[in-house]
């Protein structure tokens, strides 16, 4: 009960509200994107097999990247980086529909797989570097001393 | 609701449909629309993709609130103290 007591605690902050509705508001811009971009590329005749490798060639790409973003958000205040990242993954989402309308009349051929790989990894990276940003702010601001429900609350 | 598609009839019935024989044209924009289209041997031709259009208004939308609230309103809080996240001692 006395954990229950503390989140509302928390939610009464101003500062945590205004986040909260931070955090509602950033998705909207890019959830068009990441939501049905795959699906049209398959409904325009992109194979799953090259949607699979793209995906595959994705992952190497997000934990070593990931790691720089953890040094950035050090490096720079966490919610700076978040910010250019944010206007990274609008540009990131522009790319994709661009993507989308390039598509090859006579099918996927290699060029155009490039692209698509190069859109995806963009995307991706961007999204690791908002969600890395956003998880340093977050450990920066969790009081320690109920660290753990302050943390899982942000999380949500 | 933002994809506008036409099903054109074919011109002459192909021999092998699997559905009714489409014989006029109708609004093929919704998948269920669309199979009975294909399937009465008509073809679907999609004039707006609603995909385009929710995108740009997503990235519109994105761009507003970005520079209108959520940027100022982000680099606000973090210059705030640590004592800003606290919770009053009880």
């Amino acid at each position: 009960m006395e954990v229950y007591r503390v989140m509302g605690g928390i939610l009464s902050l101003k500062n945590i509200q205004t986040f909260i509705v931070i955090h509602l508001i950033a998705k909207i811009g890019f959830q068009a994107n990441d939501a049905v971009t795959n699906l049209k590329l398959l409904e325009k005749g992109f194979s799953q097999e090259d949607l699979a490798l793209t995906v595959l060639i994705d992952f190497p790409f997000e934990i070593s990247l990931g790691y720089y973003a953890g040094k950035w958000s050090e490096q720079y205040a966490p919610m700076r980086l978040w910010c250019w990242a944010f206007v990274g993954r609008l540009v990131a989402a522009a790319f994709a529909q661009f993507t989308v309308m390039i598509f090859p009349s006579g099918g996927t051929n290699l060029p155009y797989l490039c692209v698509v790989i190069v859109e995806h990894v963009f995307s991706t990276f961007m999204s690791t570097v908002m969600f890395v940003a956003v998880s340093a702010f977050h450990a920066k601001i969790a009081d320690p001393h109920i660290g753990g429900t302050y943390m899982t609350l942000l999380a949500t | 609701m933002f994809t506008a598609a036409t099903c054109t009839p074919a011109s002459i019935a192909p021999p092998d449909f699997k559905g009714e024989l489409i014989t006029k044209p109708f609004s093929c924009a919704l998948e269920n629309d669309r199979h009975v289209c294909v399937n009465g041997g008509g073809t679907c031709n999609i004039t707006t993709d609603g995909y385009y259009i929710v995108n740009v208004l997503c990235i519109i939308i994105g761009v507003v609130t970005f520079w209108g609230f959520i940027k100022p309103k982000a680099l606000q809080l973090q210059s705030l103290p640590l004592r800003a996240w606290r919770i009053a001692e009880q």
